[in-house]
């Protein structure tokens, strides 16, 4: 896209700051995502990554892009906030998108980003500061009249004792929380005292890796609770519409794993008192640009908790874009250029005239191997096939076939939304799509997903933040067969180093091909299977007697190849033929075709099962 | 083959082993094969004991399918001076099997020594005195089996084994085709299409060629075979052993030796697992420069192969005539050998426990008949599960492709499912790395794929980090593949079970590693900043 094309959806306001080219201090997915936004509205796009990136997906979806923390690690490149505004700068970009993690919600860069002279696609740092802090923001809402969960304030990371008795006046179980960030990281649940400052330890240690500052707080556990959000849009104006709400209770250990849109257990006052105690967070609190109210319900009183706002562009937003059919990256670009909510230009309608449309699910497809305790894979994507078709939709990072996984970042590899008019149809289609993946090199969690969207307690929304953690039977799914993989593997052994049961015999110079005689068009004739059925063992015997032909066994298919080949002759030379026996030999007696050697050589020299030869 | 009778050769309770098996595992492995389609059951002992053949018999009896009692044959009828195994040995072995079920009678000369006239005499008197239908079967190693072949049809046996004519002759079975031209328009005529045996026979000539590596590079028959008595099946691998060992030139001494070696054991019936003892001490002899004299001396110290101490024991069973009593005393150094059936002595095994052992070795769930295989191979049935879990079913695979691979951009197809096939074309093989992998490049249904591939000749410089022996109980292997980011235990500490050692991250999310046991820390292997790979050694404790 060529940067400054004319912007299709109207003439621009005076007062308007007009965004020709965006930087998006972001990578993988979201990076890519935000410039196909960008793209759209005719809008140039730069892109910036890490030496670990420079093969990252992203970099090749920007129209320029540009290496940065040469010398840093791979998650402090994307963190300095200097460097990325001197990129932006030199790349003539008159805008910042962040994303969401990294510095999306650090209110320092969003300042540095303003007072560089740069629009910076998000609230301005008071906001995030006021909102940020998940402290900050329960104390808005209590002021706000929106009930909110028992927390303390920020840890004292070091003093135990201090820690230990400001727990124990919130009352376990409790979790333990970064300040800042979210993603689930530097999240931990605390059920007794003696594992509280492991956790609160872990959980800083994370903290800090993740967002780059480790502060921690607790906060009361709510026992079967639902994790419902509401998305916000506020444009510099005054103007604050919802875009109503997501459910995201399906979470594993604090990371969601599914989110839909609309949460499927609210009827239609719920959902008015749940967005309006959104709206009055954010109207509290002063806000801009899109953010999300995040809330837990009690699934067995129905009452809602306030617990934070994330003031960025979510993970999960896909479901929001597909269901009131507003592009909330293009919303946030337009927002942050000055159009106001309700204008035509803003593409953001007033809310009277915000609806939701069908149902939407995301599935993140990360690369964490369910059969090893979720834990994270990397190495490269030998294959990489994905789903595409009517209600499907995929926002993928670096992922293609030979792409490969780092084990710096985040093990998301593609959100994969479907949608449909109705619940059933969504959820189905969802099945059909992940099927329909091949991701080979790494393992995926695929199979895991299948097994959640098939849950009769997924499709009734049957659940709580506990679902997965309880219910062992997702767990148990089919070994994915591999059949392809595999047998490459072994065809590359071959190749490589030889099949060892053939070494120092090289093939003859001339070999043809067995041909396999063409299949008969009718059913072979009854023979003397069928007799023994009809006549049983002793009946069988008799006809013997009385048959004056020569009854003949042929033994090629195991005495004679056992005593001249050494038994190797495998199944797949053999199962070819037995169709020509049946269908031109009917008289044949019997065929001797398994037993004495057979049994072991196929084990142990050719790797076949015996019992498979006989199917 | 839906409409042909599908036969197997069952060693009794040797099952489709080589060693005794007890009861149960023998009526379980009948009933399964049963259910997997086996039609005909042909049953043997290695020794004509009709007390060891009875537990397989029963067996099959109960499965409601065909019955066939093989009679081996070793000897000489027609030689008044080979007494031991004349014809009313046969006819009382052949009334004692009837006796016990058999629905047909099957002439076993796996060596292929029944003479013309010996086979008419055979064939003639047990069908007379038992009624039942006979079935003849030899091996072609001296050159005119099927001289015998026609003697036996003549004489009215009921069925006779042969193969096709491209797989027939030598240790193989006579001539199929030959046969059956020969009969034509006879009586005895077999009725079957001379054209569809001899297309068929086309078909096994080619796959014969793959096989070509697995010959035994024989050229005619051998009249010797008079001599050694040994069986066809034993003798391709013989010789090979022989070649192995370097001493394929002494062959005729080798083969005088088997004689001899019989002759001590006072004439037994060779053939799986028997044919395999007389192998083993003919062996012996050879590459120890061992006589008669030497091995039945009292005074000279022989260490005897495994598989002849067991034999003497009576593992295989009870030899028609007995052991000779002084070379037993010998090879059993006193201990007092069974004279029962092995099997009466075994107790039943657990199959349900069996099964679970084996599910816990490979990792997976085992169908009934994979349990059978493991019953009795535990250990070749493991290694082929293993086998199978990193390269599928390569039994799809075509042939020249499994023994040969494929040449750049050869182009096969796999069908791995009824209406799936993969269309696999090799592009390129890459140079070896460092670590000695090189990357072999395929197109998949036309999508590039490629496999990571350890190169075996190639040399390796990259030291692996060592990989916890978890099964020693003393040895702690990541959990996940990550970086060290945190040491909290250290050498020499004592720790229980649970507690936290050492923390582990990898792609920003951190887990802690614990104790799994009580014990002392004797070597801490991980240190902050360090790469591992899941199942790396971390830890080494002791109690």
């Amino acid at each position: 896209m060529i940067a400054g094309q004319a912007n299709t959806t109207g003439p621009l306001k005076a007062n308007m700051k007009k965004i020709h080219k965006v930087l998006v201090a972001n990578r993988s997915e979201i990076a890519i995502r935000i410039m196909r936004a960008a793209n759209e509205l005719g809008i140039g796009t730069v892109a910036i990554y890490s030496k670990e990136d420079r093969f990252a997906l992203h970099r090749f979806k920007a129209d320029e892009s540009y290496l940065i923390g040469a010398g840093k690690g791979p998650i402090e490149a994307y963190l300095d906030i200097d460097e990325i505004i001197r990129v932006a700068r030199d790349a003539g970009a008159d805008a910042i998108h962040p994303g969401y993690g990294f510095l999306s919600e650090n209110p320092d860069f969003s300042d540095a980003v303003e007072d560089a002279g740069l629009n910076f696609i998000g609230p301005p740092g008071d906001v995030m500061r006021k909102l940020g802090s998940k402290i900050a923001a329960r104390a808005l809402a209590v002021e706000a009249g929106v009930p909110v969960m028992p927390a303390t304030d920020p840890l004292p990371v070091g003093d135990g004792a201090e820690i230990a008795r400001l727990a124990a006046e919130i009352g376990y179980p409790m979790m333990v929380k970064a300040t800042w960030g979210g993603g689930g990281r530097g999240m931990r649940v605390v059920e007794t005292a003696d594992a509280l400052i492991e956790n609160v330890e872990a959980a800083s240690r994370e903290a800090e890796a993740a967002f780059g500052n480790g502060e921690v707080y607790l906060e009361k556990l709510v026992a079967n609770a639902r994790h419902v959000e509401v998305q916000l849009l506020a444009d510099n104006h005054g103007n604050m519409v919802h875009l109503f709400e997501r459910d995201c209770t399906v979470q594993r250990r604090h990371q969601k794993v599914i989110e839909r849109a609309p949460a499927p257990y609210l009827d239609g006052a719920g959902r008015q008192a749940l967005c309006e105690a959104g709206l009055k967070i954010a109207r509290a609190a002063g806000y801009r640009n899109a953010g999300t109210a995040e809330f837990l319900q009690s699934a067995d009183t129905g009452d809602i908790y306030f617990i934070e706002v994330n003031p960025r562009i979510q993970v999960e937003h896909t479901v929001t874009d597909w269901v009131t059919g507003i592009g909330l990256v293009q919303a946030q670009i337009r927002i942050a250029e000055g159009a106001a909510i309700g204008d035509e230009n803003s593409g953001v309608p007033a809310q009277e005239d915000i609806r939701l449309y069908g149902r939407a699910i995301q599935c993140r497809v990360t690369t964490e191997d369910p059969e090893n305790n979720f834990t994270p894979d990397y190495g490269r994507l030998t294959a990489y096939l994905s789903a595409a078709g009517f209600g499907i939709r995929l926002d993928a990072g670096t992922a293609f076939s030979g792409a490969l996984i780092t084990r710096y970042y985040d093990s998301l590899l593609v959100k994969v939304t479907s949608w449909a008019p109705d619940a059933k149809t969504t959820a189905a289609r969802m099945d059909r799509a992940l099927r329909e993946f091949r991701i080979r090199g790494v393992a995926t969690n695929l199979r895991f997903l299948e097994s959640v969207i098939n849950h009769p307690k997924f499709l009734e929304a049957d659940y709580t933040t506990n679902f997965i953690d309880q219910t062992p039977e997702l767990f148990h799914f089919p070994v994915r067969r591999d059949r392809a993989t595999r047998l490459l593997n072994f065809l590359g052994q071959v190749i490589v180093n030889g099949n060892p049961e053939v070494k120092d015999h090289p093939l003859p110079a001339h070999v043809s091909q067995p041909i396999t005689p063409l299949p008969a068009t009718e059913p072979p004739a009854a023979g003397t299977k069928q007799l023994l059925d009809q006549l049983g063992p002793e009946g069988f015997a008799a006809w013997m007697l009385d048959q004056e032909r020569t009854l003949i066994t042929d033994t090629t298919m195991r005495d004679a190849h056992q005593s001249l080949l050494a038994t190797r002759v495998r199944t797949y030379d053999i199962a070819r033929i037995a169709p020509a026996y049946a269908s031109q030999l009917p008289g044949m007696f019997s065929m001797e075709c398994w037993g004495g050697a057979t049994f072991d050589v196929a084990m142990r020299f050719l790797n076949e099962c015996p019992w498979e030869r006989l199917a | 083959m839906p409409n042909l009778l599908t036969q197997m050769l069952l060693r009794a309770s040797n099952g489709v082993g080589y060693t005794n098996y007890p009861d149960n595992v023998v009526r379980y492995f009948v009933q399964q094969s049963a259910d997997a389609g086996m039609d005909l059951f042909r049953v043997f002992d290695s020794l004509n004991w009709v007390e060891n053949m009875r537990v397989a018999m029963d067996a099959v009896l109960e499965t409601g399918k065909l019955l066939e009692a093989a009679i081996c044959y070793t000897g000489d009828t027609s030689d008044p001076e080979r007494s031991k195994y004349d014809l009313k040995y046969y006819v009382a072995l052949g009334r004692e099997m009837k006796a016990a079920g058999a629905h047909i009678l099957f002439i076993k000369d796996m060596a292929g020594l029944c003479k013309p006239a010996a086979a008419a005499t055979l064939v003639k008197a047990l069908k007379e005195e038992t009624g039942l239908p006979i079935h003849f079967h030899t091996h072609d190693t001296s050159g005119i089996a099927a001289a015998s072949v026609l003697a036996a049809i003549e004489a009215g046996a009921d069925a006779v084994d042969a193969a096709m004519d491209s797989l027939s002759g030598l240790t193989s079975q006579p001539n199929l085709g030959a046969i059956a031209e020969a009969l034509r328009n006879s009586p005895r005529d077999t009725l079957l299409d001379g054209a569809a045996l001899r297309s068929i026979s086309t078909y096994w000539e080619h796959v014969r060629n793959l096989y070509s590596g697995f010959e035994a590079d024989f050229r005619s028959g051998t009249s010797e075979v008079y001599a050694h008595e040994i069986p066809g099946g034993q003798y391709t691998n013989l010789r090979q052993q022989a070649r192995s060992m370097g001493i394929d030139a002494r062959w005729p001494e080798v083969a005088a030796t088997y004689a001899q070696v019989n002759a001590m054991f006072g004439d037994i019936i060779k053939v799986t697992p028997t044919s395999k003892v007389v192998g083993d001490l003919t062996l012996m002899m050879i590459t120890g420069g061992l006589t008669p004299e030497d091995i039945l001396s009292p005074d000279k110290e022989i260490a005897f192969p495994y598989s002849v101490v067991s034999f003497f024991r009576g593992d295989i069973g009870q030899p028609h005539g007995g052991f000779p009593a002084q070379l037993q005393k010998k090879i059993l150094k006193g201990a007092a050998p069974l004279t029962v059936r092995p099997g009466a002595e075994m107790a039943d095994v657990d199959l349900e426990a069996l099964q679970g052992e084996a599910e816990h070795k490979i990792g997976r769930k085992i169908s009934a008949r994979e349990l059978s295989s493991y019953t009795m191979y535990p250990a070749v049935f493991a290694d082929y599960a293993a086998a199978r879990r990193t390269n599928g079913n390569v039994a799809q695979v075509p042939s020249r492709t499994f023994f040969y691979g494929m040449e750049t951009d050869d182009e096969i197809s796999i069908e791995i499912e009824r209406g799936k096939t993969l269309i696999i074309r090799f592009l390129a093989l890459g140079d070896a790395d460092e670590s000695g992998m090189c990357t072999v490049f395929f197109e998949l249904n036309g999508q590039p794929r490629s496999v990571r591939i350890q190169d075996m000749g190639a040399a390796t410089a990259l030291q692996p980090n060592r990989v916890a022996n978890v099964s020693s109980g003393s040895e702690l292997g990541a959990p996940m593949p990550g970086t060290v980011v945190s040491v909290v235990a250290k050498t020499g500490q004592k720790v229980s079970r649970g507690d936290t050692l050492l923390a582990i991250e990898a792609m920003k999310m951190e887990a802690a590693v614990t104790a799994e046991r009580d014990g002392t820390i004797t070597e801490m292997i991980a240190e902050v900043g360090m790469e591992v790979y899941a199942k790396d050694l971390l830890v080494v404790f002791a109690d």
